[in-house]
């Protein structure tokens, strides 16, 4: 092949000299606004799999609140046996401040919830979005 | 002036600055459409195939790998396009009928090194897309591009000494067209 380098010099002079084909002036714009109007954000698929962890951790620590703060009605379903615990020098005041425990328990409990169904309909919106912008792709391209 | 790196800009729009694909997209907009062009051979197919392989790889930004450069992987995504538009087509007959055999068989005239110089750039292109497809696209990459035989290899899936020994018969093929082309423009 070496002896064939003077064979191609002046053509390499030539085909290095080509220049390439102008697009169209609006070319850039057009692309821009094709990616500038989509829904879906660069980084698209970090930020869903960042809400889906979210929703579970948030699923998790509900169940684990849940858990703790109820443990007769969970404890009886699982098939434990209450035991009554004689507590013959307790006074008035103890009491109230296991119900106040008990009251706190209950309002994170519904923050808990409330959380998760707010990240599953997050999640389930960022899911259709990312469909949908998938679709509209695939229909231009056909 | 200040000229940012591929990387520098991929980098900033991966960060949220979206308009700075823009940049890339002038960078290379010119350079791909000559290559979807050799491909598609019809230039609003080509633009909008291009714009689409732009778009492609601009949702397709966090999965580029930095073990490439971008041009490698952005030139992947756009012949690859290219070329499922064609198929998709069935345009890929057409582009099959001059077939690389034809020319290679030709016999090379030594003593007309001087004919072609006269060619400008659309004639040059014109004769390029006689080659076929996987030369024209090589000798695209090679010249308009600048990429190495290595990256042109990375692109079409080919190994080097086969983007070589492909690049040499496209070049050998092309004299001999460029030659015979200016003798019939002398007779006419």
């Amino acid at each position: 092949m070496n002896n064939n380098k003077p064979e191609f010099e002046k053509l390499n002079y030539i085909l290095g000299k080509l220049a390439p084909e102008k697009t169209s002036d609006n070319f850039t714009n057009n692309v821009m606004n094709k990616v500038l109007t989509s829904k879906a954000p660069v980084a698209d698929k970090s930020f869903l799999y960042t809400i889906v962890a979210l929703f579970s951790l948030g699923i998790v620590a509900t169940v684990a609140v849940y858990i703790y703060l109820s443990p007769s009605s969970i404890m009886d379903k699982l098939g434990f046996v209450n035991i009554g615990i004689e507590l013959p020098e307790l006074k008035l005041n103890d009491l109230s401040g296991l119900l106040h425990f008990s009251k706190i328990g209950e309002g994170l409990k519904a923050i808990g919830w409330t959380a998760s169904i707010l990240s599953l309909f997050t999640a389930y919106y960022l899911y259709e979005s990312h469909k949908t912008i998938k679709d509209n792709l695939k229909s231009k391209k056909s | 002036m200040i000229k940012f790196s591929d990387i520098e800009i991929v980098e900033s729009v991966l960060k949220g600055n979206k308009q700075d694909y823009s940049i890339l997209i002038n960078r290379y907009k010119d350079k791909a459409f000559t290559l979807t062009n050799r491909i598609i051979k019809n230039n609003m197919d080509s633009e909008e195939v291009l714009q689409d392989a732009f778009v492609k790889a601009f949702f397709a930004l966090n999965k580029f790998k930095r073990n490439s450069t971008f041009s490698t992987w952005f030139y992947k995504i756009v012949y690859n396009s290219a070329i499922s538009y064609v198929r998709s087509k069935k345009a890929q007959e057409d582009a099959q009928t001059n077939s690389f055999e034809d020319y290679s068989e030709l016999t090379f005239n030594e003593s007309a090194d001087d004919i072609y110089k006269s060619f400008n750039n659309v004639e040059l292109l014109a004769v390029i897309d006689r080659l076929p497809l996987p030369n024209s696209v090589i000798v695209i990459l090679h010249y308009i591009d600048n990429l190495s035989l290595g990256e042109i290899a990375e692109i079409l899936n080919l190994s080097t000494s086969n983007v070589k020994v492909i690049l040499h018969r496209s070049r050998k093929a092309l004299k001999t067209m460029l030659v015979s082309q200016e003798k019939k423009g002398a007779t006419i």
